[in-house]
């Protein structure tokens, strides 16, 4: 019996030493990219609420939000150990999506868009970047 | 030796408290997450039958937004999976402190 549990504590013991091997790794929080997602989440809103109007009138916006989601995204992949994010944000800004920069898109194919799909297509943009800001804000804190 | 033996068996304890915790708080955050998503896209699919009888919505428009609810529900799991990621990582450092503190303990008695 005794033996027994001698051989059973060193494989408790690899056990042990195997799970903590095989942890990820996670980046850490980072309150700039919290803020930034903030604040792009604010700005795609507000423009989604102007696609009742002809994309022409507005298209300047629309680029000046695609360059600053290209590099909120290029700023994601600078981060180490950061793939749920980067992948979250990839479905986000795919313009063969349904989602922020897929409704861009469709905008732009349209020219003008109906009321009803707006506010109903912005609902899920604003729930797409709560998932985003979700993850940000249950990663590590450093202390 | 009964000594180490106790060590051992308290220590087991220790970790296998922690491991049941987190475990128990990561399956029932992702239910709960899982279940407002099933009873938010319910909602949202009986409004879209609403706005497309009534004109306001056409079946295009419908198929579109259900796909982007599909991709949701991907940055939804996504979600849960690196915050699953986390709580694993928090673990590894609660096990190594747990461990850390028994050898401790044990030494100061000595």
């Amino acid at each position: 019996m005794a033996r027994l549990r001698y051989a059973v504590r060193p494989a408790a013991a690899l056990v042990v030493v195997l799970f903590l091997a095989g942890c990820p790794k996670v980046a850490s929080f980072d309150p700039i990219a919290f803020e930034q997602t903030k604040g792009l989440k604010a700005q795609a809103l507000a423009l989604m609420d102007r696609a009742g109007e002809p994309y022409a009138e507005h298209r300047v916006d629309v680029d000046t939000l695609r360059a600053r989601l290209a590099r909120a995204y290029a700023r994601e992949q600078g981060r180490p150990s950061n793939e749920r994010t980067l992948q979250q944000w990839g479905i986000l800004m795919a313009p063969q999506g349904h989602l922020l920069a897929g409704f861009l898109a469709l905008w732009e194919r349209r020219s003008v868009l109906d009321e009803a799909f707006i506010d109903e297509a912005r609902v899920q943009v604003a729930d797409a970047f709560d998932e985003i800001l979700g993850l940000e804000n249950g990663k590590l804190r450093g202390d | 030796m009964p000594d180490f033996e106790t060590f051992f068996t308290s220590l087991t304890a220790r970790i296998g408290k922690l491991l049941a915790g987190a475990a128990g708080k990561h399956v029932k955050d992702a239910q709960r997450d899982a279940k407002a998503f099933v009873e938010a896209a319910r909602a949202d699919f009986e409004r879209w039958m609403a706005l497309t009888a009534a004109g306001q919505l056409t079946p295009e428009d419908v198929a579109w937004l259900v796909q982007g609810k599909q991709e949701l529900a991907q940055l939804l799991a996504l979600k849960r999976v690196g915050l699953a990621e986390v709580e694993l990582v928090k673990l590894r450092q609660a096990v190594v402190q747990v461990a850390v503190d028994a050898v401790l303990e044990r030494l100061a008695k000595r």
